[in-house]
Order: C-alpha cells, then structure tokens, then sequence
C-alpha cells in the first residue's frame, strides 16, 4: 500500500512538472505579434480597445470574405469585427468567443452557421472535436509548428498583441470565378441534422452570449457550393428550439442580390469584394434596425476607428475597381463561351 | 482508431488499463477481451464478423484436434496390440483432415476477400490472348482490418495445435481474445498462442514497471512516427506521385526517405503497441532487431518484420521443402542432374515460393510480387557467385572477418535494400523502371520538396537520434532498463524532452499531411 501511494505521488508529481513544461513551452511558442494568432487577420481583435466592438461576427473563412464590418462604421459608426479563419469549427468559437469576451462586451454576437457543417472529411466528429479543443485548451497543440520562427534574438522577446487591422477582419477578394449551379436551396423535404457535439457547444455558446447580455444572431453567408436547404433546415429547426433569430442569405426572401456570375471568386465557395458589400449591406440594414446600436464617429475612444476609415475607404474603393474588372472579364467569357 | 490518435492514447488505453488495473484477477482476460472487440468494432464495425468468424473456426478445429488426442490417449491403451497402430494412423489422418480444413477456410477467407480481384485481373489477362475469351472482373471487396494478421495466426494456432506444441483453448473467448488482441490485430507482431496465452489468460497483476517502461516505449514510438515518418511522408509522397517530376539527386533522396520513413513508421508502431501490451503485462514477440547493420539482405530480413519472416519459415517453407512432391523434386535432380543439385535447387525452389508468398502478403498485385521475387533473386544470386567469388579473392574469407568489409557489406546491404524500397513504393511496375532509370539523370532543381531546410534538419536529427538508440541496443545496452537505474532529475529531462519533442516537432496539424499507417493497409 505504502509503495502504491509512493508511485501515485510520484505519478502526479511527475504529471504535475510536465503540464509545467507544456505550458512555459506553448507560450514560447505563441506567435510574437497578434497579427499570426489565427488565420486571415482574425487575431487583430486582440489589438483593438476594450469594449469598443458592438457587433462581432464569428465564422469561417467565409465569414472573413463576406462580412465587412468597417463598412457600418462608414455608413451608421457602428463598430464591428469579424473574426473568421479558415477551417474554423464551433468548438474553436466557443473558446476564441470566451477569450475575447475577456477584452470585449460585443452587444450583438453574429455566428454564422457555415461552421455547423464544415468537418473535414476524413475526420470522424469525435475526432473533430477532440482535435479543435486540444488545440484550444493546449496552446503547444497548437502553436507547435512555431518552433521554425524561432530564433535567438526573438526567443525572449515580449509579445506585442497591438497590431490592429484597418479593415477589422474583413478580407477583400478581388478574382472572380463564376458559379454555374443554379438553385441551389431547391426543397428536397430533409433536413441536416447538427452533430451531437457540435450541438453540445452551439448551447455552449447561446448560454456563453446569455451570460455576456449579447444578443446572438445566427446568419448564414451565402455559398452556393456548400449550403443546402437541409442544411438551412437543420439550423432553423436549432434557432427554433433557442428562440433565436436566424437570417439565411442563400434564401430567396433574404438574398442581397448576390449574382453567381461575378460575385464568388471560387466557383460558390465564398464571396468576392462585390458579393461582400450586397451581403454587408444587407446584414447592416437588419443590425441597425433591429438592435440600438450607437453611432461611434466623433466619439472620443474611437478615433482610431475615424482614421481607418479613411484607409479602409481607398482600400475597398481600389478593391472593388478591380473586382468589377476581373467581372466583366468573367462574364466576357460566359458570354463567349455561350455563343 | 490509430495508434497514435488522441482518442487511443488518452482515452481507449486509460480507461482499457483502469478498468482492467482495478478488476479482480479473474476477470482481467475478460477486459482485455472487451477492449478488443470495443477497438476492434470502433474500427471495422460490421466487419467484426470476419475476426468472429475466424475465431470460430480455429477453435472448433483447436478443439476437435485436442478430442483426438484425448481419444488417443485414452482408447490404444485400451486397444488389442494389433489394432492400436492402424487406430493411431487413422487418428492422424482425421487430425491431418482437421487441421487442412482449417487452415484452407482461413486462407480460403484470406484469398476471397483479398486476392480475388487481382486473380480475376491476372486470369482475364492471361485470357486476352484468346479471341473471344471471357474478361474476368471482380469487385474489391473492404478489406477488414488486420486480415492478413488474424489469418494468418489463426492458421499458426491450429498448426502448433495439431504439432502439439501448444495445448488447445477449452473456451471460444480465448481463442478470440488471442487474435484480437488490440495491439497485435492492427499490424502485427505474428504473436503464438503458446507463447502468448499465459500473459493473456492469466495476467500478472499491475505492476508500476511495466507501466512506466510501456509509457516510455509508447512515446519513443510516437517520436518515430510523428517526428519522422509523418514528416518524411511529405518528400515521399511528392516524388513517388508524381515520380516524373524528379530525377537524380531528387528521386534518391526521395527513395532514402522513403526507407528511413517506413522504418521509422512500422518500427514505432511495433513500439506503441508493443508498449500498449507491455502496460498490461503481456510481451509481444519483437518485429525488429537494428535491421539496418544487416551485413547480407538474408539478415536483413531475420531482423526486419521478424515474426512475418519466422511465421512463413515455419508454416511454409519448411513444410514445402518437407513435402512429398518437393522430395520427389530433390529425388529427380539427384538422378538426372547431381547430388548438389538435389540439395540445393528444392531449397531455392522453396526459397523462391516463400519470397514470392512475402511480397504478395504485402499485397494483390504484380509489383509486390516483383518486390518479393527482387529479394528472392538478390539472395540466389549471391549465393551463385560465391564460388566464383573465392576464386577470383582468394583472401575474401579472411577480409569478411575484418570491419572495414562488415562496413561494406552493411553499406551494400542498405544500398540494395533501398532499391527494394523504391520497388515497394513505387506507383506500379512501370513507374517503378521510369524512377530507376531516373536515378541516373542529373537534376537541377531544389531538393526541398514539400519540406523546408528546418524540416530537412529536423529528420536528420531524428534519423541520427533513430539510428544512434538502434546502435547502443546493437550493443547490448537496455536503454529502459539502464535509465531507471540514472538520478530523478536525469530521468524526468528526458522523459520530458522526449514528450514535448513530440508535441513541438511531430509533423501534424495544419501545415502536414501525415499518413495512415503502412502496414495497417495489408
């Protein structure tokens, strides 16, 4: 008995040194600047001031695509930022929305549903999710690959979490590659039922935003590639359940104009700039007339904000040019090729 | 579920060595033989039924072998002196008549399910020479898991039954639990049920050694598989798939990391489940013994996947050459040819079949057969030019006792066991000629392929580390053993060291693409 005790201790002790080591190593690992914490430019909502964002948009790489926040400021000042990476499932959304919360009061949560389905394929969805939390609860998981940036003078080096992004986690797309599916929320009577876990932290995350007073919205982004009416079915039947608004914009009541032909740069993957001013524009006339969302421009605390606007005018304005461009060429070939 | 997946190694085998740590003595084969069937349905889920069936089989012929022997036993004494020769010889032929109908459903199963596609495939084409001759297809049926490994010691169990060299299971679960047994069914070792049951059936009870040593040996596993063949696998698979691309420096290097990362891979897979088993008390034969200072390709292959060599030594090739038409083989090359020839062409005919039989164990289809027969020929080749050999370098025996010829002769081995590799790899039979032809063509480009200088310097590290362990057990050192025997601090730096190497320079996550385990898909 004597000697069971003795090897438990010396067990826990040994366990003990070594979450020690896991941890001083993953935080070495962490990458120096915010600017590389998350795909797209997600991580610069570390360098924005605290409370400062009133809507946030968690998503995926369509959500980084598709939404540009930077443009509310411009028309109404509300404040917005979408944190959208790649690959993004809701079990890292649960966790990235409960660290940001520690530096944000978001009034209006906006997750978009994209995320609900988008498992890798040759993962089983206990895989999945054991994968995406270890890597949200274990940093070195994570950032384990950050070894290679390393270097003498960098590996005692403070990190610098300031870096801000002008157009606050949108990513401007300017190519264009037609989607010729056709409809594509045609009504085949099923709906997609959310996997277990998936479901388990999609409560997570409606009790997350009830504990914050956020409001949470669930939107879709349109992707004629990827989304369904199953799909579309599956969510509405989970808003329901939660008693939650959710706005599908794949949905011929709800759809911003969103022309195939010119406004996806990869076939119905994602939106392009011109897609993602018709679906911004769209979701920020529902924000502003659905939740009291103040008008920031002026404010004192806000005039970083004033200056990123003039940045992130030329910015779209340069992007649009020549996403019109690139669209005009596309549908020179659509016609030629139709002729 | 693999090996090296999260789901294994923190939750399958905790909960597998709590549940089996904390029951009483009696009923541990029992968790055992659950934790089996829970890994092996989690992976295969329907197809359980083949290992089910399997089982069945090799304990109702263990079972009916066992009944004759006691039939035996208790009748002849029994018996007038007259009768008990012509009782025993028809006792041994109801014995012969079980065991071949064992062993022919088994490998009946093995056949139907994974050569019979390549069967219709290479009849269809034999046919083609004829007009109008029927084209043979046959859809590839799932594979389950493990097959050529549960097969093949379900046909060794009712072997070394019939031989008597293992006492028959009384139970079904015993038979079942032995093929089963989730560290083995996977990949192998080809465990005996003799040497196997004791450990399995009567466990030693939890024992803190046997827990930290297979904890270690799972890790060093780890470190193989995901710091180096996970990280190699990215070169490889870009020169092997697309093998036009590259040529010279290219192709060779591709080649050499394709050896270092299958090594790596089945050797570290042999260490994780080898120490899966060892946290339960139970030894599994070993696979490798540092088959990279083979002196000749024969030793190689007594180093490397030993328990596949020793298991085809032992229930076919000795058989064969023991075997009444092989005999008559021997007898016709006496007479017609010479004494020496009747000693030596049955063995190499024997030898020829049993290569064959190695490299088509690897799989259904002519390139593994090449694979096979490579080996086969490089062996018969060498063995023709000894004489001449001797006679050209009077002093060769003399020099083969030094070491700079034992360095030559492991150099040369590795050389030719690297073509073997690039066979083995290779996108079939032609892609295989097009990358040796290649090896003579200079290339220009980068040789970072897929992977970049710090990569590079990361699996050179590995490989050093990989090889230098392989050297010291060479050496007769017990690594384990001895580092328990180091001070506290000593002790945890490097089992620290090792763990977060793992997690710091195993080649998963995003920017990898690590493979599935090899020798999982024979």
């Amino acid at each position: 008995m004597k000697a069971c005790i003795k090897h438990i201790l010396h067990v826990a002790a040994f366990l003990l040194v070594l979450s020690v080591a896991v941890f001083l190593a993953g935080h070495y690992l962490m990458p120096h600047s915010n600017r590389y914490l998350s795909g797209y430019t997600a991580g610069g909502i570390l360098g924005e001031d605290f409370d400062t964002i009133d809507v946030l948009i968690m998503g995926d790489s369509n959500a980084a695509q598709g939404i540009s926040p930077m443009q509310w400021y411009c028309d109404s000042g509300v404040t917005g930022y979408t944190y959208g990476s790649g690959w993004l499932s809701v079990y890292n959304i649960y966790y990235r929305l409960r660290s940001i919360y520690e530096e944000q009061s978001p009034k209006v949560v906006v997750l978009c549903t994209g995320v609900v389905y988008s498992k890798m394929s040759d993962e089983t969805e206990l895989q999945a999710a054991i994968g995406d939390i270890t890597d949200e609860l274990i940093p070195l998981v994570r950032f384990h690959d950050n070894w290679k940036d390393l270097t003498f003078a960098n590996l005692l080096e403070e990190h610098d979490y300031s870096w801000r992004d002008t157009n606050k986690g949108f990513t401007p797309v300017t190519t264009v590659g037609a989607s010729m599916r056709g409809d594509y929320m045609y009504d085949d009577g099923v709906r997609a039922p959310i996997p277990l876990l998936v479901r388990l932290y999609m409560e997570r995350i409606v009790r997350l935003c009830e504990d914050h007073d956020s409001q949470l919205l669930l939107i879709t982004v349109p992707a004629s590639a990827s989304w369904n009416l199953a799909r579309h079915n599956g969510i509405q039947s989970f808003a329901d359940e939660y008693g939650l608004t959710y706005l599908d914009f794949n949905m011929a009541d709800l759809n911003p104009g969103i022309d195939w032909k010119t406004d996806t740069p990869d076939g119905g993957a994602h939106l392009n700039v011109l897609g993602a001013q018709k679906l911004t524009t769209a979701l920020g006339s529902y924000l502003t007339e659905h939740y009291s969302l103040e008008d920031h421009r002026g404010q004192p605390g806000f005039e970083s904000w004033d200056r990123d606007m003039a940045t992130y005018t030329d910015t779209i304005t340069q992007a649009a040019a020549q996403n019109r461009e690139a669209a005009e060429y596309q549908l020179s070939v659509l016609e030629q090729s139709a002729s | 579920m693999s090996y090296n997946s999260f789901i294994y190694l923190f939750v399958f085998l905790v909960v597998a060595w709590l549940l089996w740590a904390f029951a009483p003595q009696k009923w541990r084969p029992g968790v055992l033989l659950g934790a089996s069937l829970v890994f092996y349905f989690a992976s295969t889920k329907r197809y359980i039924v083949y290992i089910l069936l399997a089982a069945a089989i090799a304990w109702g012929v263990g079972l009916l072998l066992g009944r004759m022997d006691e039939l035996l036993a208790e009748t002849r004494p029994a018996l007038p002196a007259a009768d008990r020769k012509p009782f025993k010889k028809k006792v041994a032929v109801l014995k012969k008549m079980a065991v071949t109908g064992g062993v022919a459903a088994m490998v009946g199963i093995l056949l139907f399910v994974k050569y019979l596609p390549f069967g219709a495939r290479v009849l269809s084409q034999l046919m083609e020479a004829l007009p109008g001759s029927p084209v043979f297809t046959v859809p590839a049926l799932v594979q389950p898991m493990g097959l050529s490994f549960f097969t093949l010691m379900a046909v060794s169990y009712m072997v070394d039954v019939y031989r008597g060299s293992c006492k028959p299971a009384s139970h079904y679960w015993q038979v079942l639990l032995f093929l089963s047994f989730w560290p083995h069914v996977v990949e192998g070792p080809f465990d005996r049920y003799g040497a196997l049951s004791p450990a399995l059936l009567d466990p030693p009870r939890p024992d803190y050694r046997n827990l930290t040593f297979g904890i270690q040996r799972i890790v060093w596993g780890l470190f193989k598989k995901m710091v180096i063949a996970d990280r190699a696998n990215m070169y490889v698979k870009a020169v092997f798939d697309d093998w036009t691309q590259y040529s010279g420096a290219a192709t060779a290097l591709g080649v050499l990391l394709y050896t270092l990362q299958l090594y790596a891979e089945f050797s570290g897979c042999m260490d994780m489940v080898c120490g899966s088993a060892e946290l339960f008390g139970v030894p599994l034969a070993e696979n490798f013994r540092q088959p990279f200072f083979s002196a000749s390709v024969g030793e190689f292959w007594r180093r490397w996947h030993i328990t596949l060599g020793a298991w085809l030594r032992e229930y076919v090739f000795q058989p064969l050459i023991l075997s009444k038409p092989m005999q008559r083989f021997a007898r016709l090359c006496r007479d017609k040819v010479s004494p020496a020839a009747a000693r030596q062409w049955p063995v190499w005919a024997g030898l020829g079949i049993t290569w064959a039989l190695i490299g088509l164990w690897h799989g259904a289809g002519w390139l593994y057969l090449l694979y096979g027969l490579y080996y086969f020929a490089l062996q018969w080749l060498g063995e023709l030019a000894e004489p001449a050999l001797l006679r050209i370098l009077p002093a060769l025996p003399a020099w083969r006792k030094t070491r700079p010829y034992r360095l030559w002769q492991v150099l040369r081995t590795f050389v030719l066991v690297n073509f073997g590799m690039l066979i083995f790899r290779a996108n079939g039979v032609h892609a295989a000629l097009d990358m040796l032809r290649a090896l003579a063509v200079p290339y220009q480009g980068s040789l970072l392929i897929k992977v970049d200088a710090r990569d590079m310097a990361v699996l050179a590290a590995g490989a050093l580390l990989l090889f230098g362990v392989d050297w010291l057990h060479h050496r007769g050192h017990r690594l384990r053993a001895e580092l328990a025997m180091r001070p506290l601090a000593l002790r945890w730096a490097v089992y620290i060291g090792a763990v977060l190497s793992v997690m710091i320079f195993g080649a998963y996550g995003d920017n990898y693409d690590p493979a599935a385990f090899i020798y999982a898909q024979f």
